[in-house]
């Protein structure tokens, strides 16, 4: 017996997968499909489409970042602290926020680039130092009442449409437009599918890796802002475990954990996979720890599967 | 006659780096220790140094399963939570259901051997690195640790429960009595059995290792079930040392492991290390901790040390296999 090509259905899946759970959600409980709630859903989960899309560019480009969600934390509090204890106006503290995560993801792309550590590891022991500095930053204080401007990033609405869901879209869509229509996403791409050829066809690839590893780390501070403007206030403990969330989302949606492949709008739906389950479960009353053991099935089972399709094409490349 | 000296040169810089390479673990802990004998008079006393020991027992003895894992070429992230579901179940079998310990403590055993199995057989089915299978079971286990405990810390254990991790036998913490014999067992397995021969095998040359008939697949998940067992040990004492079951213990501890392997030599892409080198990484980072906390420093600090190390250290052994892998290459193209 022939073995069922869905390499074709690929694209697809997580729609499939999406669509299929917003049934089965809707069975266990009535609140599940309510305009309210899936409004929620899309409201509380546009930072982690905002780090998804971020972690995406290294993911693709071969690497791994298991430090953005160390970053969120150091991010969140020194933004908060220049606005809370510092009084620096708000465009001042955003963008100190911004550049610190954008310098964060260039020390990681450095690392990795020129004293090339496993990317897992490197980030997990960077994460570990984001970590730290963050505590001692913090001092482990919470910092609260953030100035009306700031909250307008997540407060302010045009046309209707909460600001952060803009700026989520305007993201997804320029990181589209990056991986299809120019050569940086292109080289990406090959560099993730094969560095070694990559190299012999003069993509810089030291470069390239510091340039994904910045912009995740670009991305990774933008989500930051929604999130504590979001949640108006933050911690050292606001955003470790993001990492997680936006790597199995990633994966979810296709983007290949050995590099190569992905596209945005499934890596989207990969995000909606995951909050929908989170979501269901909730309303289902089934706890949060019960999450965990999901996701981590999740994770599993997406790279099995990711694994599984590889294995197709490698045949099918034999038997030509 | 340079001509001549050229090469004994050379040679004598190749051996000095395997020298450093082999003693720079070793050199590093002698100096820190200096350091910090100078600084704090509370340092090299008996009584801290043997709180020291204790407090590094722990980590030791998941350090050794690790290592199985590590010199077979793969990795375990999953320590720290398979501590946290094996040390919470435990914890409820002797408080609420007044299990026997003994009984309590076997079944913990065996349920931390099933744990590393589970990984090991995910490995080799799925093919997938291990990086990323233990760090999807590593959620569950921690999952189904918080969801057995249900939000409470249990209390409650056996009296004579405690003497596993608090007590002493004479002047020595029973904790550094159990990681001295695990380190000893390890030690031998892997140094003079076929066994150990052949983990270093498939970790060198997966390859070479399974056409000279090792089966690697089955190699694959015995490491694991030997590093669950390990870490099952060290759950066992944490308990004992804690005396309540909390989700939080062990959390992390995997961080401490792999650190330690990696500044002892034990290498991250396999086929390399020592229990001597070991023991050698997981005292510098417990001396660290210890002098950190000596001089009042926050545990924060302690992060910031620890990833710095651990870049350090996996920097230094990947420019160690690179340096290597010219020098072979120079030696084959000049001697044809």
């Amino acid at each position: 017996m022939p073995k069922v090509d869905i390499s074709g259905l690929r694209k697809y899946t997580v729609l499939f997968i999406l669509l299929g759970l917003m049934v089965f959600f809707s069975f266990t409980s009535p609140y599940f499909l309510t305009v309210r709630n899936l409004t929620n859903i899309v409201i509380q989960n546009t930072y982690f489409i905002i780090v998804a899309v971020g972690l995406s560019f290294v993911m693709i480009g071969g690497g791994i970042d298991l430090s953005v969600g160390y970053q969120m934390s150091l991010v969140g509090v020194i933004t908060a602290m220049a606005m809370v204890v510092y009084h620096l106006p708000v465009w001042l503290a955003v963008l100190i926020g911004l550049l610190l995560g954008t310098g964060l993801g260039f020390i990681n792309g450095v690392i990795v680039s020129s004293i090339r550590i496993f990317p897992l590891i490197a980030t997990l022991a960077t994460s570990a130092v984001f970590q730290g500095i963050s505590y001692l930053v913090s001092k482990a204080n919470t910092f609260r009442a953030y100035p009306e401007q700031f909250l307008l990033l997540t407060r302010g609405k045009v046309l209707g449409i909460p600001f952060d869901i803009l700026l989520a879209l305007v993201v997804v869509v320029l990181a589209s437009v990056v991986y299809s229509e120019t050569t940086f996403g292109r080289r990406l791409m090959a560099l993730g599918g094969n560095e070694e050829a990559a190299r012999l066809l003069g993509i810089h690839t030291k470069r390239m890796k510091v340039a994904m590893y910045t912009i995740c780390g670009f991305l990774t501070a933008l989500a930051t802002m929604v999130m504590i403007s979001k949640a108006n206030t933050t911690n050292s403990s606001f955003g470790p475990g993001t990492e997680f969330i936006a790597l199995t989302a990633a994966i979810v949606g296709g983007v290949s954990f050995m590099g190569g492949e992905g596209s945005v709008p499934a890596l989207v739906a990969g995000v909606f996979v995951l909050a929908v389950i989170g979501n269901g479960m909730q309303l289902a009353g089934w706890g949060t720890y019960a999450q965990f053991i999901v996701r981590g099935l999740i994770l599993l089972g997406a790279v099995a599967f990711d694994e599984y399709q590889r294995n197709l094409q490698r045949n099918r490349q034999k038997g030509c | 006659m340079v001509a001549k000296i050229q090469p004994v040169v050379r040679s004598l810089y190749r051996n000095a780096g395997d020298f450093a390479r082999r003693y720079a673990p070793l050199l590093i802990l002698t100096s820190l220790v200096l350091l910090f004998t100078f600084i704090s008079p509370n340092f090299m006393t008996v009584k801290n140094l043997t709180l020291m020991l204790r407090q590094v027992s722990f980590a030791t003895i998941s350090a050794v399963g690790i290592m199985f894992v590590m010199i077979s070429g793969a990795i375990d992230l999953s320590i720290g939570s398979q501590i946290v579901f094996t040390n919470i179940v435990m914890a409820i079998l002797m408080a609420r259901y007044h299990v026997n310990p003994v009984l309590a403590i076997l079944f913990c055993l065996f349920m931390g051997t099933f744990l590393g199995t589970v990984n090991g057989v995910l490995s080799v089915k799925l093919q997938i690195h291990p990086l990323i299978i233990t760090l999807g079971t590593g959620t569950i286990y921690k999952g189904l640790g918080y969801i057995v405990a249900n939000g409470k810390n249990i209390i409650g254990l056996p009296e004579s429960f405690k003497v596993l991790g608090q007590g002493y036998i004479g002047p020595v913490p029973i904790p550094v009595l159990i990681m001295a014999v695990v380190a000893l067992i390890g030690n031998f397995v892997l140094t003079r059995t076929y066994f150990g021969r052949y983990v270093f095998a498939m970790g060198g040359n997966p390859e070479a290792a399974r056409l000279a008939g090792v089966d690697i697949n089955r190699m694959r998940i015995i490491t694991f079930a030997i590093c669950g067992f390990a870490s099952a040990i060290t759950s066992v004492l944490l308990l004992s040392r804690v005396f309540s079951g909390q989700v939080f213990t062990g959390q992390g501890i995997e961080f401490d492991c792999l650190t330690a392997a990696l500044l002892g030599g034990v290498s991250f892409i396999g086929g390399e290390g020592t229990i001597f080198g070991l023991i050698t990484g997981v005292l510098i980072i417990g001396v660290l901790n210890n002098a950190m906390q000596l001089a009042g420093l926050p545990d924060f600090y302690q992060n910031v040390v620890k990833g710095t190390v651990l870049l350090v250290a996996v920097g230094f052994d990947m420019y160690q296999k690179r340096r290597r892998a010219k020098e072979t290459i120079a030696r084959v193209s000049t001697h044809g």
